[in-house]
């Protein structure tokens, strides 16, 4: 609530002035989602074209979007299940490749103290990696402030996740015409690896675990890039501890 | 399978990580153990799947057809390049646009 400097404060302020009031936190973070929202589009529609190009039924292919929500986990699991995978693989590997998601949580969780049940059960909904990113950078603002903010960012930006995957989904081959698709979701990855390089296990972690992907590509059912992940993170480890 | 069963339990996946930590031990923080392990796991297995996506790229594994060693030379200057950019301006956006950039010139050149 605004108070007025200088002059004696309203005794009940307009419902405008508190709608405005209320909204400012929330359509800031909105305002900021955007440009993040413009650089994960094209992997949205990615995604939505993969579905197009699968054997998977459309709706389900596209319900991951707000199902799984998160694009390299939702391509994971589109093709696996075209390829047929069992159950237990598709766990497996949304498992592994989520699981960043668990210490975004752990990241964002002190910062929630004393936030209603509710609140923090659709907050957790909304953790994906620009959410995250743009919920700790704003951490250190008024708890009420903070949680609208978060709110208007981690909305707008799944709202345009939706939307990305719906439009990819229609678009089918014509985004892979305009957009080369296995660069893109390649260069998503790649960006998100790029800022973990700067520690010196993880970057042992990254390429241990790239060298062997190469043969490991063979293995069945995609179970390649977890094999090699695992023996990149066990290196990581070693490396980190002195081994 | 069906693949609505299969997207629920995904889902309801997805969901628990995101929510264990907020809904479930609250202030408590993660075991140190775990921290180093997630803060490995992920950057691994995200440089797994790029390798591999170009391995199979490059021999031909996957559905499409096989790109050869010049089109996976190409990708993977295209990569490292937005890799750097990302590391450097931790801008996922710039990090796309240079990448993408850099691989639609150098192809039309090899074309």
């Amino acid at each position: 609530m605004t108070i007025i400097a200088g002059g004696p404060a309203p005794a009940k302020p307009s419902p405008g002035r508190l709608r405005r009031a209320g909204s400012g936190p929330t359509a800031h973070g909105a305002r900021e989602m955007i440009p993040l929202l413009g650089a994960v589009a094209p992997f949205g529609l990615v995604v939505g074209a993969s579905v197009a190009a699968s054997d998977v039924d459309p709706v389900v292919g596209w319900s991951t979007a707000w199902t799984i929500y998160g694009g390299t986990a939702q391509l994971s699991a589109i093709t696996l299940m075209d390829a047929g995978a069992p159950l237990l693989v598709l766990v497996a590997t949304i498992l592994v490749v989520n699981l960043r998601l668990l210490v975004y949580s752990a990241g964002l969780a002190p910062h929630w103290r004393g936030a209603p049940t509710w609140w923090r059960a659709l907050a957790c909904y909304l953790i994906v990696d620009p959410s995250y990113a743009l919920g700790v950078r704003h951490a250190a603002t008024d708890p009420a402030a903070h949680r609208a903010y978060y709110t208007g960012a981690g909305l707008i930006l799944w709202a345009g996740w939706l939307l990305a995957c719906g439009t990819g989904l229609v678009l089918g081959d014509r985004v892979t015409e305009l957009l080369p698709a296995d660069v893109v979701s390649e260069l998503m990855l790649a960006a998100l690896v790029a800022p973990a390089l700067g520690d010196r296990g993880a970057r042992r972690a990254v390429v241990v675990a790239a060298v062997v992907a190469i043969p490991a590509c063979l293995l069945p059912l995609g179970t390649g890039s977890l094999a090699a992940g695992a023996v990149g993170v066990v290196v990581g480890l070693a490396r980190r501890e002195g081994r | 399978m069906n693949g609505w069963i299969a997207i629920a339990v995904l889902g309801a996946i997805s969901y628990a990580l995101r929510s264990v930590v907020v809904l479930g031990l609250g202030d408590r923080p993660l075991p140190p153990f775990v921290v180093r392990v997630t803060g490995l796991l992920a950057p691994a297995i995200m440089g797994a799947m790029v390798a591999g996506s170009l391995a199979t790229g490059w021999f031909g594994h996957s559905a499409g057809a096989a790109v050869g060693a010049g089109g996976t030379l190409v990708r993977v200057v295209a990569i490292t390049s937005g890799g750097v950019v990302a590391a450097r301006t931790g801008s996922v956006g710039r990090a796309l646009v240079t990448g993408v950039t850099l691989y639609v010139v150098l192809a039309e050149l090899g074309a």
